[in-house]
């Protein structure tokens, strides 16, 4: 099929705003996926996806669509996700498209992801279409939505089609809008290979597997092919497409999107956003990519077991692949031995690898509290960057110390300025403009500290705004702060793992905070363990976990052997579960503890 | 051959808030179909002879005379000259013809569930009778003959307070009975108050009780022979060790468990399909692993503790090499070696199930 026949395009929206429910209703319609097979987010393969109700990964998908002029268009339909954390993959997926699909719920309207999302789009020179979703829900303002969309995007909505996703309704209009309105891929299909890799994963009997939006030329089956930045060559041995069942062809040409297989062992030889060319007649310069995304959340990440510390490194590897934007060092714990101290986009995107590292790779983790990159400027004059609160220098070889911070953009209902106002402030947060949306909303930009965000800023404004406000934000700069670290104590011994890096005033309420939650978490052992915090040597909190005294089951007859034995088992996985530290069992969740924490 | 039988009685007057057993309020005609099933039961096992029988329940004593007397004959022609019944009895039901009844059928032990003596607390749990009532059918079983009585109280009931324990304890004391079985409420899961969402009481108030029950009792010449058994004169339940010093036992009836072999098996907890279709009793699968470590798991809750020598020669398993870590552990303060036995000190019994998970660990 010639390229004007083809369309690739994203959809791209606010978090739950029905780009997956869309994504269904279209693969419906165009026969994609029979009707047997369908099921809800059908592009979410991921179970953790399906589980959550969110996409964290993009997809990509070819369809066939016959259009109401006579005549046949492919689709590439890439699948994105949401949430702030991932716009990451949103842009990746941008960048192998040439349109997008605006969803805007006609019920909320425009949201802080939803602004995010199109500016993306917009760096990308995309054309967008925008669609009005949920009109069926008896809240739905379509014609507020248009015009808050006119004024606060600059889109032209007098054709937005309305519809609900979840029904059905007027989904077929916006199919012929993409064919009439979207623009077809533009690339030489004369000119020498240019495919710009925008996704890959390992498959353990074929190798890497990458997944490329064809711009110019055409790819074979036999072809040698050449990556960029890497300089690897390899021989193709498959290529294809995904309906979203994989398909082999017998070739990509120009303006399709698909797959390539090619027996790659090595994972580290595909870069997502490198350019794929031809080896015997390669092209003169790489294609733009796309802006690389710093991490901006660090961890630690140790196994339970320390004997399974290659198993983690090897899963890091694999899980990279796909997940560009995670990165990992080595790095070592007193209290939990070998790990690797990784970067995320934000709190999801951590929890998210979290969650992978132990499902698919069938690891048990530890994560340590995160933490944001801090500028140490030491009285030497010299600067060092951590990312790790057990790095901090003494207090006395310490000028002086910066911290991250963000510009935050707060979409929020009027009645909720004060409210979130007065949260901004309690975070640190400093004024910086507010704007009228309409007659109901207000956007607050404050400068914000990340590590008040990473802490439990969006559970406050939630809580705060009864849910009704959105959040953006993006890396600023970095300012001057009064830190310090605290170090936690289990029965007098200094847990590096456990170390946080504190706004000197919050301080006390922390640590308070602190040794209560962890009495909560470890369970009593045999003997009382003093729980403390402090700062420099200095002890500001203290509780103690009593001794455990009574653990026996009262009854134990004949009809309650197996019962008990499975309670014992349950302790015993429990017990599993635990690193020991001295002499001190402290379960997985204590390090996690600074994040769950009531300090109010 | 085992030579202990456990028959399961079913039905109760009422359901108590904290039980979890497998009960239930039935017509008599459900009860007839019942007492079919239970004699081709008791056809069926191998049955030479019984050193004890125990009737627990649900609630055993509520069955009418001529229901008890049926369940009892086939299972009478088996026991030995020194043997011991037990009938588990609810005070509510306690009758002078069935004290009567019982005494000719050669019931020689009751084991009386009253729980608390005190009357609101007993209203709390979902106990029909009163204290008086517990201390009249004390009385009355005796004047009938029954010298060797169990006596069953709760701690660490909701609302309970230790000057509660203490005062059911002096009431215990006052009436001269030679064994007490003591539990701590454990919420089950399925029961009226698992249901309702009710708390267990407070870590450190129910360890205070714990140890104010054993120095008491200690303090009356009872020995802390199990973890909820207390005993004075050696009047131990010889049937409740059976099940701690790894022997076997029949167990028959809707919602019982037996050994046979060495192999636990459970009865059906389904009335309806009991009545219909018999035990149906599923077979727990262990490796000889896990039944040795089911026989240290019981023994140590008795002050008589683990056979080492025995325990070796019947499973095969060096016990000094496979346990080494959890002895050094706990060796001294929590457990004691001597004359070939590993017992737990009274410090041990009161975190056994930490132990155990060690052990556990080692398997």
């Amino acid at each position: 099929m010639d390229q004007k026949h083809i369309r690739n395009f994203s959809i791209i929206a606010h978090i739950d705003h029905g780009k997956s429910t869309l994504a269904d209703r279209i693969l419906e319609l165009t026969d994609t996926v029979e009707k047997r097979e369908m099921r809800d987010q059908i592009l979410d393969s991921m179970d953790l996806e399906r589980e959550r109700g969110i996409t964290i990964k993009l997809n990509a998908v070819q369809l066939i669509y016959h259009a109401k002029n006579g005549e046949d268009y492919i689709f590439h339909l890439i699948d994105t996700p949401g949430h702030v954390d991932f716009s990451y993959e949103v842009s990746r997926s941008l960048a192998a498209c040439d349109g997008a699909v605006l969803v805007v719920d006609a019920a909320q309207g425009v949201q802080a992801q939803t602004l995010a999302n199109v500016y993306l789009a917009l760096e990308n020179d995309l054309e967008i279409l925008p669609v009005l979703n949920k009109v069926d829900l008896p809240s739905a303002q379509p014609e507020v939505v248009k015009e808050e969309i006119e004024n606060l995007i600059g889109l032209d909505c007098s054709d937005a089609i309305e519809i609900s996703a979840k029904s059905g309704l007027n989904v077929d209009q916006v199919l012929e809008q993409i064919v009439e309105k979207l623009p077809s891929p533009s690339g030489d299909p004369q000119a020498p290979l240019q495919a710009l890799v925008f996704d890959s994963l390992y498959d353990s009997y074929r190798g890497v597997i990458a997944f490329v939006s064809v711009k110019n030329g055409s790819i074979k089956p036999k072809d040698k092919i050449r990556f960029m930045a890497t300089g690897a060559e390899y021989e193709v041995i498959d290529v294809g497409v995904r309906t979203p069942k994989e398909i082999v062809k017998n070739s990509l040409q120009t303006g399709e999107v698909g797959w390539i297989s090619a027996a790659i062992k090595n994972i580290e030889d595909v870069r997502v956003g490198d350019t794929i060319t031809s080896a015997n007649a390669p092209c003169e310069a790489p294609l733009h990519g796309y802006r690389e995304m710093n991490p901006m959340v660090y961890c630690g990440l140790y196994p339970v077991d320390n004997a399974r510390y290659e198993d983690l490194k090897e899963a890091l590897s694999k899980l990279k692949l796909n997940d560009a934007s995670l990165t990992f060092e080595p790095e070592t714990s007193q209290a939990l031995g070998f790990g690797f101290r990784c970067g995320f986009l934000g709190l999801l995107h951590m929890d998210v690898v979290e969650e992978r590292l132990e499902r698919e790779y069938n690891l048990d983790l530890i994560a340590t509290s995160p933490s944001v990159i801090y500028h140490v400027f030491k009285t030497d004059k010299t600067m060092i960057a951590i990312d790790n609160p057990s790095a901090l220098p003494p207090a006395q070889n310490i000028d002086h110390i910066e911290e991250p911070y963000v510009r935050a953009e707060i979409m929020v209902p009027k009645d909720y300025v004060g409210a979130m106002m007065e949260l901004c402030q309690a975070k640190r947060g400093e004024y910086i403009d507010m704007q009228v949306i309409d007659d109901l909303r207000m956007n607050m930009v404050y400068e914000l500290p990340l590590s008040e965000i990473i802490y439990d800023f969006f559970d406050k404004m939630k809580s705060y705004t009864k849910g009704y406000a959105s959040l953006d934000y993006h890396f600023s700069r970095y300012k001057p702060s009064a830190l310090v670290k605290m170090d936690i104590l289990l029965n007098g011994q200094v847990i590096d793992a456990l170390s946080t890096i504190v706004f000197k005033d919050f301080a006390y309420n922390r640590g308070n905070a602190m040794t209560i939650k962890l009495k909560k978490i470890i369970p009593k052992q045999q003997f009382e363990i003093p729980v403390q915090a402090a700062i420099g040597g200095k002890i500001i909190a203290r509780t103690n976990i009593k001794a455990l005294r009574k653990n026996v089951l009262a009854k134990c007859y004949g009809g309650d052997i197996s019962r008990k034995k499975k309670l014992l088992e349950k302790q015993k996985e429990g017990k599993k579960r635990m690193k020991k530290v001295g002499s001190v069992e402290i379960p997985q969740e204590a390090f996690m503890a600074v994040l769950s924490m009531d300090d109010e | 051959m085992a030579k202990s039988c456990y028959v399961h009685i079913p039905f109760c007057g009422s359901i108590c808030y904290y039980c979890g057993f497998c009960k239930s309020v039935s017509s008599n005609a459900v009860k007839e179909k019942w007492i079919d099933q239970i004699h081709k039961e008791i056809q069926n096992k191998p049955i030479s002879s019984l050193d004890t029988l125990y009737f627990g329940g649900g609630t055993p004593n509520i069955l009418s005379k001529e229901m008890f007397r049926a369940l009892s004959l086939p299972l009478m022609e088996f026991l030995d000259s020194d043997y011991e019944w037990t009938v588990e009895c609810n005070p509510e039901f306690i009758t002078e013809n069935q004290l009567q009844e019982f005494q000719q059928l050669g019931v020689n032990r009751l084991s009386i569930g009253v729980q608390t003596f005190q009357d609101s607390l007993l209203q709390k749990i979902g106990r029909h009778h009163s204290s008086k009532q517990a201390m009249n059918s004390i009385n009355l079983s005796r004047e009938f003959g029954f010298h060797n009585l169990s006596v069953d109280l709760m701690y660490g009931l909701p609302g309970q307070s230790l000057d509660n324990v203490i005062r059911d304890l002096e009431t215990f004391f006052s009436l001269g009975i030679d064994h007490l079985s003591i539990y701590s409420l454990q919420i089950e899961e399925n029961s009226i108050f698992g249901k309702k969402g009710i708390r267990s009481c407070d870590d450190e108030l129910e360890a205070d009780m714990f140890e104010q029950i054993v120095k008491m009792c200690k303090n009356h010449g009872f020995e802390h022979y199990e973890i909820s058994s207390f005993a004075r004169n050696q009047q131990y339940s010889k049937h409740n060790l059976s099940y701690w010093t790894d022997q076997d036992y029949y167990g028959i009836g809707c919602g019982a468990v037996g050994r046979e072999n060495g192999i636990l098996y459970e009865n059906t907890k389904d009335l309806v399909s009991y009545c219909d279709r018999g035990p149906m009793p599923s077979f727990i699968s262990e490796t000889i692993q896990e039944r040795a470590f089911d026989s240290i798991m019981m023994a140590l809750r008795t002050q008589f503790g683990l056979d080492v020598t025995a325990w070796q020669k019947r499973y095969g398993l060096d016990f000094f090499m496979q346990y080494k870590n959890v002895l050094k552990k706990y060796l001294g303060t929590y457990l004691c070696f001597e004359k070939n036995h590993l017992f737990p000190t009274e410090q041990g019994m009161e975190i056994l199930n930490t132990i155990l998970v060690d052990f556990l660990s080692e398997n």
